[in-house]
């Protein structure tokens, strides 16, 4: 992503989220800490929130699952932050650049592919919601009955996917301001419900409300509660880079990322989370409990804000994840912008049809599945960039990507890095099962996802140290001229 | 935010590396100032990484204190409102 053409506050841009051709000159970058702040926190404020903020519901009542979130966002963004911020602000580089150092070139596709199947993946929930949105609509006013309801809801997510198709066609001029918009709206959306709540249901009801289905052990309960956050916080980790490369300093992204991608998350999640409580059905979904909680006049113009949020979010994954496509492909490829806009769109349309409730219901678990394969990547990143390269890149090296670069390492591939990986995520995988969520010791000590990163930037860092001196010469000698510092 | 001029035409802000290698592969005038220019930005890149500097262990302490110190002492809060 780069973000280099608007660069005021008022101008927030869309984050070009997977990669760019050069790194952020030092004249462009003018971001505040304000600009980038706003940016952060559009990325993370959407209706997502509510969904992320159910599932907690399900092991930790209101009071210890709203700490719990915060806490846990907190955490998480130490990971990404160690892990992308001082590297791209340093050199001006998105996320998806920065693995190119551990990964290797050709390996940097495997960040790619995770960053776009992430978008894919919350794009679907965002239309499943908006289609679940559109049903409640037409079912709570009379227009179609209830047994239309999945057919209304998958019609509804596909014309929505169709809207914002033909909406990109023409560019995305009009986007520059949707990211504000959208987090107003969310704003609005969780303080208007957390109303609706407090006087319909009662603060008393949902504090003394009980979790929906705790394990026995209340540490199993907390753990989980920490690593859905932490794993909800790693999900960002596309945007990240994208937002930091414009600013002209680390120091000036911190309260940016703290503030703008953690907080927001976790604050509006305890939206949802309290709404799960008091509508134990709902998961934290408005869609399911607003007309029963407020009526038609309440209910109504909330499902439609719904409906506009959720555009607008899916807009900004779509645009970011079709310039990526066309970015990947390179210019002499000259891949239509509607090529690309269908890669990006008709998988999500195939989901919302096919697979709407298996997706829908399960998020807990598709947060999960992105931490199996971010967190191992952030810990080899960390590895790499403090331990390994002293924190001294070779810009001209981030954009070779011919086999005499420092970054090809093997065919393009840094085998060692992948390993580490595979390790991480089998870790992930023996701790928590992202799919049953069935765990092993010491998962309520540790988490999944920081073990998981730890270990592999321990044998990141083992395995390279004991990799044949021409491999080290070759993919860190440089970086021992640059920093001064031995590998 | 780059964004596409067009429909059917790939992002390119006004001298960006997209926009300056199309050039020069149509003119071939044009590929050695495009080649200036990029040697040019990386040259200005890795002199603006010199002058912000690593990642200071301060700054590593400040961050662990804003995240897993301020995040465990909200935990510890949670765990004791339970």
């Amino acid at each position: 992503m780069s973000g280099r053409g608007t660069e005021s506050a008022g101008h927030k841009p869309i984050p070009d989220i997977l990669t760019s051709a050069r790194p952020t000159a030092p004249g462009e970058r003018r971001w505040s800490q304000l600009a980038a702040l706003g940016l952060s926190a559009s990325a993370a404020m959407a209706t997502w929130c509510f969904l992320v903020g159910g599932y907690v519901a399900y092991y930790l009542g209101a009071v210890p699952g709203a700490l719990t979130m915060i806490a846990g966002g907190l955490i998480g963004i130490l990971i990404i932050y160690l892990a992308l911020v001082p590297a791209t602000t340093r050199y001006g580089i998105e996320s998806i650049v920065s693995t190119r150092p551990v990964l290797g070139h050709h390996g940097a596709w495997f960040g790619i592919g995770v960053a776009g199947l992430i978008l894919i993946g919350w794009n679907s929930i965002l239309l499943i919601f908006l289609g679940r949105a559109a049903a409640e609509i037409f079912i709570s006013t009379g227009v179609l009955g209830e047994g239309s309801r999945d057919a209304v809801a998958a019609v509804a997510a596909v014309l929505g996917a169709a809207l914002i198709w033909g909406l990109l066609r023409k560019g995305s001029e009009r986007m520059k301001k949707v990211g504000f918009w959208i987090a107003l709206i969310v704003t609005l959306l969780a303080l208007w419900i957390m109303y609706a709540l407090a006087s319909g249901v009662g603060m008393q009801t949902i504090l003394d409300a009980e979790p929906l289905a705790p394990a026995d052990s209340t540490l199993w309960n907390f753990t989980v509660g920490i690593e859905i956050m932490v794993a909800s916080i790693l999900s960002w980790w596309p945007y990240v880079g994208g937002i930091t490369q414009n600013l002209s300093s680390t120091r000036k992204a911190f309260w940016p990322v703290i503030l703008g991608l953690s907080l927001p998350l976790s604050v509006i999640s305890i939206v949802g989370l309290m709404a799960a409580l008091a509508f134990p059905d709902s998961g934290g979904d408005p869609t399911s409990y607003i007309v029963d909680l407020g009526g038609l006049s309440f209910g109504v113009p909330v499902l439609i804000f719904i409906m506009l949020a959720n555009i607008g979010t899916v807009m900004i994954g779509a645009y970011s994840l079709s310039h990526g496509i066309q970015q990947m492909t390179g210019p002499r490829v000259r891949l239509p912008w509607n090529g690309s806009l269908a890669m990006t769109l008709v998988p999500v349309m195939i989901i919302v049809v096919l697979i709407p409730d298996l997706f829908y219901d399960n998020i807990g678990s598709i947060l999960a599945i992105a931490a199996v394969a971010l967190a191992p990547l952030c810990g080899v990143q960390i590895a790499d960039y403090y331990f390994l390269r002293h924190q001294a890149l070779d810009v001209r090296a981030l954009y070779d990507s011919s086999p005499h670069s420092p970054y090809y390492f093997v065919k393009g591939v840094n085998p060692v890095a992948f390993v580490s990986m595979v390790a991480g995520f089998f870790l992930y995988l023996y701790l928590l099962d992202p799919i049953t969520y069935v765990s092993n010791t010491p998962f309520e000590y540790l988490t999944a996802s920081i073990p998981a990163a730890a270990l592999s930037a321990v044998l990141h860092y083992g395995l390279t140290s004991v990799m044949p001196a021409s491999f080290r010469e070759r993919a860190y000698g440089g970086t021992r001229r640059r920093s001064g510092a031995g590998v | 935010m780059t964004t596409p001029s067009q429909p059917g035409t790939p992002d390119a802000a006004p001298g960006s590396a997209t926009t300056l290698r199309g050039n020069s592969a149509q003119r071939s005038e044009n590929q050695e100032p495009a080649l200036n220019d990029l040697n040019a930005l990386y040259d200005a890149v890795e002199r603006e990484a010199a002058t912000i500097g690593p990642f200071a262990r301060l700054d590593l302490v400040y961050l662990l204190l804003v995240t897993v110190g301020v995040g465990g002492l909200i935990l510890m809060i949670a765990v004791w409102s339970a």
